[in-house]
């Protein structure tokens, strides 16, 4: 593929551009040559780290790899963690949101005179009062409030009212008049000619990916020995974070902003708001103490935060906008949609000859990126293949990133596609799966990946449930009314690797604690706890004596955004890169003066458990307290981590599920699943276990329950609320003694102390992995996610009995 | 959520006094009523808090029959063991409710009088839906998996009580309070579809209130059961439910009542009479459960409740012949 | 004639609780139908009914009649529900005056049938609004009536003795299945309410703000209305009651 030539003015854009470096951490394949060219910038200006200090590295690993609760559970479990969502302020006013009745319509007339004569009322926002600049030029434009709006639910105006009935009856009191405009209730219609334009006439309601293509795929696919197709089709999801989008803004005074935001990424708040009011960044300061979940909904600011701001500066009030839970459902981001067409020829030996996939994701009304491609390119060996994405506008809601963004949309069509491959090869599908398994990074010169887990992993989760034992022909095994099936699915994927950017600060105090800042959002994925024990690792203190800070972009250096599966391993980097800063530091300061503490070399030290001592006698030691006392000069640790070019960095998963299909009812009993992910090192034992159960579960409720659903009329959007949007709960799980998260660490190079992202990947595999377990189960396929019980039951009557 | 006024009455008969204002309506659990109040579903000017009546909270045997008080909690009736011995379908129903919060919270008569759970009429937007008063069915061109497959008549919304489906295999009766004082109707007449008013489930007016359920001698001690089928296997409204009772081997009674495939509880009388005098046999189970849904005509989402319908009577009525 | 709006709506329909009654309608007292089983529809064109009121002209026959198209009926009975609610809701019998029987040799429409295939087999039914308005000459009282304006046949409660005559002339049933319930019915279409003890019919529902509710409120009409079914015409549709329209609902 030919690479795209980017300026050195555009890369500096890229860097200060939140959505981008949002977008580049969730979909690091759309935009590789983007990526590509920050990171030969970004190498061109840093200093690498120098070999002295790199050498200060420890070798034997006393943290690291460790099981260690994460470190703001405490008050998270005792209640007295603070969420955006508690943050109260003297005189803060409080706003109610009006939303869009239709799915696309345009403001004909608004008659706010009513609400704002109610008393307690302080300010009502709309399109004719809104601020001229917008959150993103489009098209379709969207600001703070639209005047058109692209879906049901849209923020149309805001009430801010001393208490919230107020603001609620308020809002209740706006009269709109709509221009009801045209919607599209098919994905595919959207694309059709003479389609009405959704977003503006003259502009494509689509658009065509460029394609990925290896060798000459219709050629080879024409000489395979045997061919297959298949359409394979996934719903929209909802991310469901227990805290929605809350803001709270206050302007201390006219060029002072701060906000508290429910946030995964609080340096892309404060550069966005920055950029919204043209005001240096350092005037706004965000804080993110806690967040109650984001799963890639949080990753920059939403309209909530935008409200807030413009509200508090037409009040000169502290404005708090928290949405409700239909409101968030609505306007929050999700998962977007695909639908999948694959081909694939093979030899008669059952070797993978000739893919292709065509796929259309729903980039929902405000047209986000799409992509289902990353595992489909990478899992399997094949020399001529070909793989492109259309990205389509619809009124349903905003796509945005989802845990394993695209992935598990890929991978759901690709597993089970494979499966069908194997079987019409004759071929048990691990096994057939094992043979055409690629192990190089086949688009990029067939590099060799950094570390490469997956064939470990196929292996000891295929071992783990059993797989030899329990496989069995389709419809195999029916005892009365239930069907026992299993099935697997293998993963790679295009999260978990590095993104930028990378920077952190580590600070010895005077007493020998550690300090470890960097502005990386803790969402609740253990983040902030990995980088605490990198850090107390590199610089040698007791854990039990390190700290992590993450809440406040006032002191803290921007570590990116903590989504992707990037966290610890990219703000890890970084920390690794302040720690061993630090820790060359104490060297030098341990033996520098008349009267050095240490006699040697900074060399010859090496720090452990809160010492620094002399490599060749332990017992000639200082406390790092001593080290700290003795410089008048803050002990600070700075890092930054850059790419090292040309290296190829997937992770890596695999799934297998045990079920139980009740033929009479359609129940789907998941009895029993093994989770195998390829993590490099495992930083924190615990951190990666949780992970990989939360991944698993988000897995679960696209292959079983989870389907945001549109009236096929109107595009409204139907099950808006926890009770018709179905999670899975722990019931919906299999037993905790039936569940196995297996760690597979291929130390990989580049990688702090041979890290890479866990958080995601995992998340992709129960989809195809439960689907193949009830085709194993029933013997009839289903290709739709979520397999809810009506289509199981419309499998189940196609039996033969 | 609008103010409104919240009164504590002491007596059934202050309470249905308290009722009769416009825009009132009895809260118990409040499980059901605050959500309606929150989305402002339903005007709501006053709330009668029925919590405040002593003596409606009880589990009790008298003349033979099963009574129980219209504020006992859903989940008091899941760990009772004189309901789980001589009404197990109402046991096995209380357990399968929501989820033990809503349980702990929830009562039987509000369980009984509940709202329905149609998506579009809970969507605050849908204002124009039939059971807010309005004048249109979103369900017959939208997406119908949670409504009705039979008797549905303007609206498609189905009676959502888990409860109600096992009461009405039992054959069970409810004591109503009103203003002309008390009334005993059997749960088959006390819900109504909306052929006859879709503004309401039941034929409560709005003054009054459910006092007592009872299960008669003739189900007491009877063999029953309760099945359901939801979503998940917690906390979700029944997508289908069924609930049978059955007397004699050959069969000499039979009640078999099928839930949320329809506005109402829905007996499955054809069923019962082919049933009555027969052995539950394999086949014969088999022939009842296609008749117990003959005549089924769902919408364009809900034909996967033919399926489930059919493979829940045949468990049920298979765990009874056991 | 009445003028009809765009929406098929009579502009000028009289509300019979409030509006004065400009022409007295015309009844039994004020017309004899002669030589009944002689009279056809040619006969009632050539103005054969003999009547002493000079003031009817046009009216006698109906302008409109609610036609139905079993092929686009997908037997919600939104049709029966809002009939029997709208009438009970200005103090009328709250029974339906059109009901919807099954029959199984009814094709759907072919969009209807993809989206909703389980739901064919319907046909709504409701008074023909008969040129020659059978129900009327017997009736002893001013029980049925023309309105002059419109020549709607409709039963005035107030009048309404509950003798069933009307029924019993009524030559039109409802006969077989109800879509509703699988109900059996045989009964003429002139029905009986026995919790007011009157008879009811359709009226077109006289004295409503966008005439019959039926054809408002069906839902196929309103997918049809706004292109979500494609069809040229409307399932329930209120159409001029001509001798061609009536010769096809007979």
């Amino acid at each position: 593929m030919s690479k795209k030539t980017i300026s050195r003015q555009r890369v500096l854009q890229l860097l200060d551009d939140p959505e981008f470096q949002l977008a580049a951490a969730e979909y690091p394949d759309l935009y590789e040559d983007e990526i590509d060219a920050m990171n030969d910038f970004l190498r061109s200006v840093t200093p690498p780290v120098p070999e002295h200090v790199r050498a200060a590295a420890p070798t034997a690993l006393k943290i690291i790899g460790t099981r260690q609760r994460r470190i703001e559970d405490p008050a998270r479990l005792t209640g007295q963690a603070l969420y955006a969502s508690d943050v109260r302020l003297p005189d803060m006013l409080h706003v109610a949101i009006l939303r869009s009745p239709y799915a696309h319509a345009s403001i004909a007339s608004i008659d706010t005179a009513a609400a704002e004569k109610l008393p307690g009322v302080r300010a009502v926002l709309t399109y004719k009062n809104a601020p001229k600049a917008v959150i993103s030029a489009g098209p379709p434009v969207k600001a703070v409030v639209n005047q058109e709006v692209h879906f049901e639910g849209e923020e149309v105006a805001a009430v801010a009212a001393d208490d919230m009935h107020t603001a609620r009856e308020a809002v209740n009191l706006i009269k709109v008049q709509w221009k009801v405009l045209p919607t599209i209730t098919d994905l595919e219609a959207v694309m059709a000619a003479g389609a009405p334009a959704l977003i503006a006439a003259g502009t494509s309601n689509f658009s065509v990916g460029t394609p990925v293509k290896r060798g000459d795929f219709d050629t080879a696919y024409a000489a395979s020995a045997v061919k297959l197709e298949g359409a394979f089709t996934t719903s929209t999801l909802q991310h469901g974070p227990l805290e929605p989008h809350v803001s709270v803004a206050r302007w201390e005074g006219p060029d002072r902003l701060v906000i508290w935001a429910s946030s995964q990424y609080m340096s892309s708040v404060r550069s966005s708001l920055a950029s919204f009011f043209a005001m240096p960044r350092s005037h706004v300061r965000v804080s993110t103490e806690n967040v109650g979940g984001g799963f890639g909904s949080k990753g920059g600011p939403q309209r909530d935060t935008y409200i807030a701001a413009v509200m508090a500066q037409m009040t000169q009030r502290p404005v708090r906008v928290a949405y409700d839970r239909p409101g968030n459902f609505k306007a929050a981001t999700h998962r977007y949609a695909e639908i999948m067409r694959l081909k694939a020829g093979l030899n008669k030996d059952g070797t993978l000859k000739a893919y292709s996939l065509a796929s259309i994701g729903d980039g929902g009304a405000y047209k986000a990126g799409t992509s289902a491609l990353p595992p489909i390119q990478r899992v399997y060996e094949v020399n001529d293949a070909s793989f492109q994405e259309t990205n389509v506008i619809t009124n349903r809601g905003m796509s945005g990133p989802m845990r394993c963004v695209g992935d598990p949309q890929g991978t759901f069509a690709q597993e089970i596609f494979v499966d069908e491959l194997a079987e019409k090869a004759g071929m048990n599908p691990y096994d057939f799966r094992m043979k055409n398994m690629a192990s190089v990074d086949q688009d990029h010169e067939d590099r060799k990946w950094n570390s490469f887990g997956l064939p470990e992993a196929a292996q000891k989760g295929a071992a783990a449930i059993g797989w030899s034992q329990k496989w069995h022909k389709p419809a195999g095994k029916i005892t009365g009314t239930k069907a026992h099936g299993i099935g697997m699915a293998l993963h790679a994927c295009g999260h978990g690797s590095m993104s930028l950017p990378m920077t952190a600060f580590v600070r010895l105090d005077r007493d020998g604690s550690l300090d470890v800042n960097n502005s990386l959002t803790e969402i609740g994925g253990g983040q902030a706890t990995a980088a605490m024990m990198i850090a107390a690792e590199t610089v040698g203190v007791k854990i039990s004596d390190a700290q992590p800070s993450w809440n406040d972009t006032g002191f803290l250096p921007d570590a990116g955004v903590t989504a992707g599966s990037r966290g610890t391993i990219s703000a890890g980097s970084a920390m690794r890169n302040a720690a061993l800063d630090l820790k060359y530091q104490i060297m030098q300061v341990a033996t520098a003066g008349a009267k050095p503490m240490l006699a040697g070399k900074p060399e010859d030290v090496d720090t452990g458990d809160g010492f620094a001592f002399l490599k060749a006698d332990p017992s000639k030691k200082v406390s790092l307290a001593d080290v700290a006392n003795s410089t008048g000069n803050p002990m600070l640790g700075r890092g930054t981590h850059v790419v090292p070019p040309n290296t190829s960095m997937s992770t890596f998963a695999a799934g297998f599920a045990e079920v139980e299909v009740d033929l009479d009812t359609g129940d789907v009993s998941l009895l029993r699943y093994v989770a195998a992910a390829d993590v490099g090192k495992s930083i924190n034992q615990l951190g990666v276990e949780q992970q990989i159960e939360g991944a698993v579960s988000m897995g679960i409720g696209l292959a079983l329950l989870e389907e945001q659903k549109y009236d096929p009329q109107n595009n409204y959007p139907v099950n808006w609320s926890w009770e018709n949007y179905a999670m899975p709960t722990t019931l919906d799980h299999p037993k905790w003694a039936d569940f196995t998260p297996i760690i597979v660490e291929p130390i990989d190079a580049i990688g702090p102390y041979g890290a890479k992202g866990v958080g995601e990947p995992p998340a992709s595999p129960p989809g195809p992995a439960i689907a193949n377990a009830i085709y194993n189960a029933i013997g009839v396929r289903i290709h739709d996610a979520p397999l809810t019980r009506d289509k199981v039951l419309a499998a189940i009557a196609q039996m033969k009995r | 959520m609008k103010l409104f006024e919240h009164s504590n009455p002491t007596s059934v008969q202050e309470a249905v006094k308290m009722l009769s204002v416009q825009n009132a309506r009895p809260i118990a659990g409040g499980t059901d009523l605050i959500g309606v109040m929150k989305d402002g579903l339903l005007p709501t000017d006053r709330v009668v808090n029925l919590k405040s009546i002593p003596g409606l909270d009880y589990i009790k045997e008298e003349s033979g029959e099963i009574r129980l008080g219209a504020l006992t909690r859903i989940g008091d009736i899941a760990s009772s063991s004189v309901v789980a011995q001589k009404a197990p379908a109402l046991a096995q129903a209380a357990l399968a409710v929501a989820s033990p919060q809503v349980r702990n919270m929830g009562t039987l008569g509000g369980n009984l009088a509940q709202k329905v759970r149609c998506w579009y009429f809970r969507d605050s937007d849908r204002a124009d839906c039939y059971k807010r008063n309005g004048s249109y069915c979103y369900a017959v061109f939208g997406l119908s998996d949670v409504h009705a497959i039979f008797d549905g008549a303007a609206c498609f919304a189905v009676q959502p009580s888990d409860s109600a489906t096992a009461l009405s295999a039992l054959g069970a009766n409810i004591v109503v309070a009103g203003p002309e004082g008390e009334t005993v109707i059997g749960v088959d007449d006390f819900f109504i579809g909306p052929h006859v008013d879709y503004l309401r489930e039941t034929i409560l007016s709005p003054e009054q209130i459910i006092t007592e359920v009872r299960i008669p001698a003739s189900a007491v001690g009877q063999k029953s059961v309760f099945l359901k089928a939801a979503p998940r296997r917690s906390i979700d409204f029944a997508r289908t439910n069924v609930a049978a009772l059955v007397i004699g081997d050959p069969v000499q009674t039979v009640r078999l009542t099928l839930g949320a495939v329809a506005p109402t509880p829905r007996r499955a009388t054809e069923v019962e009479a082919f049933l009555v005098g027969k052995r539950l046999t394999a086949e014969v189970i088999g022939q009842a459960a296609r008749l117990a849904v003959n005549g089924a005509q769902p919408l364009a989402s809900n034909g996967y409740k033919v399926q489930l319908a059919q493979g829940l009577v045949r468990q049920a009525l298979t765990r009874l012949a056991g | 004639m009445t003028e009809i709006n765009e929406s098929g709506t009579p502009q000028d329909a009289p509300d019979l609780a409030t509006d004065p009654q400009p022409d007295e309608p015309l009844s039994r007292r004020r017309l004899v139908i002669g030589g009944l089983a002689a009279v056809g529809a040619a006969a009632i064109a050539a103005g054969s009914l003999s009547r002493a009121a000079s003031v009817v002209t046009a009216q006698e026959i109906s302008d409109r009649v609610v036609v139905a198209d079993p092929s686009l009926c997908v037997g919600c009975l939104a049709c029966e529900v809002n009939c029997s609610t709208w009438h009970a809701s200005v103090g009328r019998a709250a029974v339906a005056r059109i009901r919807i029987l099954t029959d199984p040799t009814v094709k759907l429409n072919a969009r209807v049938a993809a989206f909703l295939p389980a739901r064919a087999g319907n046909t709504p039914q409701t008074c023909r609004q008969c040129p020659t308005p059978w129900c009327l000459p017997n009736c002893p009282t001013e029980g049925l009536q023309i309105d002059p304006k419109t020549g709607n046949r409709f039963i005035d409660e107030s009048q309404c003795i509950a003798c069933g005559k009307c029924e019993v002339d009524c030559p039109v049933e409802f006969n077989g299945t109800l879509a509703y319930k699988a109900q059996t019915i045989s009964s003429k279409r002139v029905v009986y309410d026995p919790v007011k003890n009157v008879y009811a019919k359709c009226d077109l529902c006289i004295g409503r703000d966008g005439g019959p509710i039926c054809v408002e409120r069906c839902p196929v009409n309103l997918a049809i209305k706004t292109g979500y079914i494609k069809s040229d015409h409307l399932a329930l549709e209120l159409k001029p009651s001509t001798e061609a329209q009536w010769k096809q609902l007979a």
